[in-house]
């Protein structure tokens, strides 16, 4: 009888979401759910809901088991009849060896700790409510569908299909035991981080065919947008933080049970832990929550900076964060491995509670994992198959955020030393000849290249257009994919789609070389050479008559010569070239860069001595910046020489007798 | 010639010896400069013919700085391993110069007021090198293990109280643990060299040198040490001052040289302290010493 209430009232406040996105306007009951009202202007402020959740949790903090129940609301959207349905068990990835994400030997990314406590979910009911009785769905469950041995990825088979237009009530039943945290979620000690915890409707795409996947190592998630309605009971000494804003909190006994609602997210994750700290902040009307362990204030302290600057700074570029909430949680050292982690309204974060001051890395988490909000959570593009859509968008973002804020010094400021994040994730180039950015996570043989290509080389392809093709044209095509795009899963070709309009078809074009066939660059300066001028000499022919020249003398003060400047690979950007001469003096030469070589002649009152091609650092995806110059002489880097001795003095000073 | 005898104690003063701390300083300035070389060459190479020159590897953004190590990839171990052999070179050879150096702060020569014959600096430095490296290696030793030991009780620690505490307040305690682990390992570092005044002063054996030195400590109740840490803690000060304030130095051949001057200050003054702290390591064992100890000429 409970769930058949649960199922109305999710169909209630489904048709009521709904309406609402159709109006462009949210409920007051949506207000309540942390979903504002859309301005009339801009982007939308809530998705057409496809998957509605009502759960209710009670989590066994001795067991790590939570045992959870409740109604699934699925709409069909697509134009065709389904005659199954595919749920994502993404526990049950823990749950053997032999499973995708276990069995797959891929390292040099996170998640490679092994696997301690097994972990797993078993759905215990799954009933299809239907007008003419129950249909009891668990024996048509075959979690082996998509691989034989892997339990990830259940194909659901319908008696009869859910026709096109059609909706359908899901109430289902499941145990879910939480592994110790080897990836993103699990259990440390009495901490406990719920992230994937549910059995949960894979995509529905346009098509009609459901976007599922077995849980790969490398890759991350890929749902509906929806509401979600979650009950979560746990031990009263126990603080709760979760997607959405607290609708409840009441204590039963020795439990405390809460409950959280969010709309127009295609996520729930929640974190229970009896040694939380808590935190409150507001920032541009957003309430924060910062859940941190014991003895970690100066670190929440940072993330409070953090937050407070990528808010205002994300909805200038990206557009509103329209949410009402969002928590910030930072995981205790055990449980590292469930830091830098998004979810929709809560991020994880985590590091040591004593970094150093200059190392900006908790605010690149921070950040990082806050601009997730809009490239995952609002633009839910297909993390699985297309993870640059995310990751290699949002750590652009994440590198043009910290740069907004801390300048060049945006990753490192200490003692004199600035590196950018920009400069770091050029790292990613070593990598091009290996594999494709934009391929699937799936199809990358190793993590480093994942991380390298993904989030590294797509943030250096975008800056490289935003120096070249100016800072206005980008964060123009920025804002306008991010705001069209807005719930609506966009793909790769409704991002490049932008970038030819916003910016140029030729841009666009670049970019798709060095998202899906290896494309790569690398002027390199080939040639230098200068000379005094003197007249021609030798044998000329001028008006019928043969004229002899003899040599003469240099021309005083007048010198000539050239460079030349060659571009290898695939990619071609317009590129300034800088000559120096021996008076140091220097002038700019703009190159279009589309052929394989140029030369660039020289003419001035002093040998020219040395020339850099792309002087400013535009071409950040050039493959080498070492070969980007010449010159006729070497200099003896003084200054290098100096600092480099003194630091070997004061090592030898320290570690001699 | 004249043969050396001991100084008087209010002799055994680095402000004595100002040439002494020159030389000292010459000694490791040397000395950074062979190690940085193998480091300098492989930016030279990379860099040398770049306009802005190094300038560009001290930009904002660090990107052709990063592009270097990047790029020097297989190189960089080498001068690494360059860098390491010089230091292990220089941790056992330098026990000569040590010992030259603590000779000629201890004794002086009948009728010459300044320096002793190099010969005779050499003769004694020889006769005591392998003593001076038996304190260094057990010094050594006896530092590792307790450094060793601190950090693994430290982590044992705050490991075995992090879920009662909570892992900050573990970790800062296993931090005390670690720290007090360095203090002892300091202790040993003073006594090592208060081992190494005995054997210069008094011609102390090996086992002779560390128990009088261990006695030192124990009637002095750690006195040595903490006239050891004060010099250490200037030393460290000046250090961080001119790290601080050399990125503040312009660009070019004036930012150069006031980097070159500010360096070379501190590093001057960290070898002035420790020739200071050997005094007064020469002065306590000096003070012990039987009267008629006395180096041979050579």
């Amino acid at each position: 009888m409970q769930a058949h209430a649960r199922a109305r009232r999710a169909l209630f406040v489904a048709a009521i979401v709904g309406l609402a996105a159709i109006r462009g306007e949210a409920s007051p009951d949506d207000r309540a759910r942390g979903t504002a009202a859309s301005s009339g202007r801009g982007p939308p402020d809530a998705a057409e809901p496809v998957t509605d959740y009502t759960l209710r949790a009670r989590l066994d903090v001795d067991t790590h088991v939570i045992r959870g129940e409740g109604t699934i609301l699925f709409r069909n959207r697509s134009p065709r009849d389904l005659p199954e349905l595919w749920l994502h068990l993404y526990l049950n990835g823990f749950k053997n060896q032999s499973s995708v994400f276990l069995r797959d030997p891929i390292g040099g990314f996170r998640g490679t700790a092994p696997v301690t406590e097994w972990g797993y979910v078993d759905v215990k009911r799954l009933v299809w409510k239907r007008p003419d009785g129950d249909v009891d769905l668990s024996r048509a469950i075959d979690t082996h569908a998509a691989d034989p041995t892997d339990e990830t990825d259940a194909r659901v088979a319908l008696p009869s299909p859910l026709v096109a237009g059609a909706e359908m009530t899901l109430e289902m039943a499941w145990e879910a035991r939480l592994p110790q945290v080897v990836e993103r979620t699990g259990h440390a000690g009495s901490f406990h981080f719920a992230g994937q915890w549910f059995p949960k409707l894979a995509r529905l795409e346009p098509s009609g065919t459901f976007a599922h996947f077995t849980f790969h190592h490398l890759a991350e998630f890929h749902a509906d947008f929806g509401s979600y309605d979650v009950t979560i009971d746990v031990p009263k000494t126990f603080v709760v933080g979760a997607t959405g804003p607290r609708l409840s909190e009441r204590l039963e006994g020795e439990r405390r049970v809460v409950r959280h609602a969010q709309s127009s997210v295609h996520d729930f994750a929640w974190t229970a832990w009896d040694r939380f700290e808590s935190r409150e902040d507001t920032v541009d009307g957003v309430k924060i929550t910062f859940l941190s362990p014991p003895g970690y204030d100066a670190a929440v302290r940072r993330e409070v900076d953090a937050m407070r600057f990528a808010i205002p700074h994300y909805r200038a570029r990206y557009g509103r964060y329209p949410y009402d909430v969002l928590t910030v949680v930072y995981p205790p050292e055990s449980a590292r491995e469930a830091g830098g982690m998004e979810y929709p309204t809560l991020i994880t974060t985590g590091g040591h509670w004593w970094g150093p001051p200059g190392v900006l890395d908790l605010e690149l988490v921070t950040v990082h994992e806050f601009g997730h909000q809009y490239f995952y959570g609002l633009l839910a593009s297909n993390e699985a198959e297309h993870p640059f859509l995310d990751e290699g968008l949002n750590s652009w973002a994440e590198a043009r955020a910290l740069e907004a804020w801390r300048g060049q010094g945006s990753l490192v400021r200490l003692l004199g030393l600035e590196v950018s994040d920009h400069a770091v994730q050029t790292v990613g180039r070593a990598h091009v000849h290996d594999a494709r950015v934009g391929q699937p996570a799936r199809a990358f043989a190793l993590g480093a290249q994942y991380g390298g290509l993904v989030y590294g080389r797509t943030a250096t392809l975008l800056e490289t257009l935003r120096r070249v093709y100016g800072t206005p044209a980008m964060d123009a095509a920025m804002l306008r994919y991010a705001t069209e795009q807005r719930f609506r899963h966009p793909t790769p070709e409704d991002f490049l789609r932008v970038i030819a309009a916003s910016i140029s078809p030729e841009a666009a074009a670049t970019l798709r070389l060095g998202l899906f066939d290896h494309g790569w660059v690398d002027f390199a300066v080939s040639d230098i050479g200068s000379h005094p001028l003197r007249p021609a000499a030798g044998v000329f022919d001028r008006d019928g008559k043969r004229e002899t020249v003899e040599r003469a003398p240099d021309l005083p003060g007048r010198f000539g010569g050239s460079v030349l400047v060659t571009r290898r690979g695939t990619l071609s950007f317009p590129v300034d070239v800088e000559l120096w001469s021996e008076d140091g003096t220097s002038t700019r030469v703009a190159w279009d860069g589309k052929g394989e070589a140029t030369r660039i002649p020289y003419e001035g009152s002093a040998r020219l001595v040395s020339v850099v091609v792309d002087p400013d650092h535009k071409i950040l995806a050039d493959q080498d910046f070492t070969n980007n110059f010449a010159g006729t002489r070497r200099d003896r880097l003084p200054r290098l020489l100096e600092r480099l001795t003194h630091a070997a003095e004061q090592v030898l000073l320290t570690a001699a007798p | 010639m004249s043969e050396p005898v001991p100084a008087e104690l209010a002799a055994i003063r680095a402000r004595r010896h100002p040439l002494l701390v020159v030389v000292g300083w010459g000694w490791f300035a040397l000395l950074g400069y062979f190690a940085a070389t193998p480091f300098h060459a492989i930016a030279r190479h990379a860099y040398g013919r770049h306009p802005r020159a190094d300038s560009v590897l001290f930009e904002a953004g660090a990107y052709d700085l990063l592009e270097l190590a990047l790029k020097s990839e297989g190189a960089l171990p080498a001068a690494v391993a360059a860098a390491m052999a010089l230091l292990v070179l220089v941790s056992l050879a330098g026990h000569v110069p040590l010992a030259m150096a603590m000779t000629q702060l201890a004794f002086r020569e009948e009728g010459r007021r300044r320096w002793l014959p190099l010969r005779t600096l050499a003769a004694r430095a020889l006769e005591v090198f392998l003593r001076f490296l038996g304190v260094w290696v057990l010094a050594l030793l006896a530092k590792g293990v307790l450094v060793t030991l601190g950090i693994w009780l430290g982590s044992v620690l705050a490991r075995n109280r992090a879920e009662a505490w909570g892992w900050a307040r573990a970790e800062q305690a296993g931090l005390v643990v670690v720290a007090l682990f360095a203090i002892g390992a300091t202790a040993i570092h003073v006594t090592e060299d208060l081992a190494r005044a005995e054997i210069i002063t008094t011609d102390a054996r090996f086992a002779s040198a560390w128990t009088r030195a261990l006695a030192v400590m124990t009637a002095r109740r750690g006195a040595p040490v903490l006239a050891w840490a004060w010099r250490a803690l200037v030393g460290g000060v000046a250090v961080v001052v001119v790290l601080v304030l050399v990125p503040m130095f312009p660009v070019g051949v004036a930012g150069t040289l006031l980097a070159l001057l500010a360096h070379q200050l501190a590093v001057g003054l960290r070898v002035a302290l420790r020739a200071s702290w050997l005094c007064f390591a020469l002065r306590g064992a000096r003070a012990r010493a039987p009267a008629e100890v006395e180096i041979s000429p050579q």
